[in-house]
């Protein structure tokens, strides 16, 4: 057992790697969103949208994976503090998705440090779907 | 025809919507994290996903009645340009919120491709659903309506 480190400013976490979005994962996410864009669902009105013919991911599950990438890093779902993402391209059934980071700062805090990171989502052939920062509450704890 | 941009800044900056409340509840939950991806978390807290989906489900008016407060043409798209969360704490299976909503700014701009791009920030705040809860998070989605030839 042992303690974990603080991260320092250019640490790069470990990407996380989403394979192939599902199709139904986005529909039970429509559902739960409450969310009629028929971008989401129909095949049709994305290419109407002149959107390609896929599905197209729902933004905030994309930026979910962001979410995934720095709450398995920092050892928590409670560790989140801030996290802002600008959605520069879509995400569609069977893409892959890769998520990354770096660190750009680290302060004390009351509980722990804050570490502020830059952060990423890429699909094949490097476009990026959301560019976005983050700051993540980092705790001791046994690693 | 595309409603002029003074007129829709005029009309939504500063406007209170009328917010709402949520459930979130442990089959949704549960169904939400396979979904997303997401591992179990052992502490019981709710995948933070779920304030951007409060915020989605609890400003008091769906996104297609903002759309129509916006003047959505048929031809005009809509897209979720930006998403900004403030937390406070975990939000947990169970458990209920309620939340207030706002419009904030509104802007417009003009794409590489010539084509009219409104956006509009839309401000969620959440708190527990008791006597005097806590403000838990605040979530600024800014949607994008991207204006097009009408079908």
């Amino acid at each position: 057992m042992s303690t974990s480190t603080v991260p320092a400013v250019g640490d790069e976490p470990r990407p996380l790697h989403v394979q192939e979005v599902r199709e139904e994962d986005i529909w039970m996410m429509a559902l739960i969103l409450r969310d009629p864009n028929p971008i989401h669902f129909d095949p049709e009105a994305v290419v109407q949208a002149g959107l390609g013919d896929r599905a197209i991911n729902q933004g905030g599950a994309t930026m979910a994976y962001v979410m995934n990438f720095l709450t398995s890093w920092a050892g928590s779902q409670q560790a989140l503090r801030q996290l802002d993402c600008a959605f520069r391209a879509n995400v569609a059934v069977g893409d892959d998705v890769e998520v990354g980071g770096r660190v750009t700062a680290v302060e004390p805090a009351e509980d722990g440090h804050l570490v502020s990171l830059d952060v990423w989502a890429d699909m094949p052939g490097g476009v990026r779907a959301i560019v976005g920062t983050a700051s993540v509450l980092w705790q001791e704890r046994c690693a | 025809m595309t409603v002029d941009v003074a007129v829709l800044q005029s009309d939504l900056s500063g406007k209170e919507l009328p917010g709402g409340h949520i459930v979130i509840e442990h089959h949704e939950a549960f169904i939400a994290d396979r979904a997303l991806r997401a591992g179990f978390d052992p502490e019981g807290a709710a995948h933070p996903a779920w304030f951007v989906i409060a915020s989605l489900r609890c400003m008091g008016i769906s996104v297609e009645e903002l759309c129509t407060l916006a003047h959505k043409g048929e031809g005009d798209t809509l897209l979720f340009g930006n998403c900004r969360l403030d937390l406070r704490q975990a939000l947990r299976p169970g458990h209920s919120y309620v939340t207030s909503a706002s419009i904030g700014e509104v802007v417009s701009r003009t794409t590489r491709d010539g084509a009219r791009l409104d956006s509009m920030e839309v401000l969620v705040r959440l708190r527990e659903d008791v006597s005097d809860g806590a403000e838990v998070g605040t979530v600024v989605n800014t949607y994008l309506l991207k204006r097009g030839e009408p079908r």
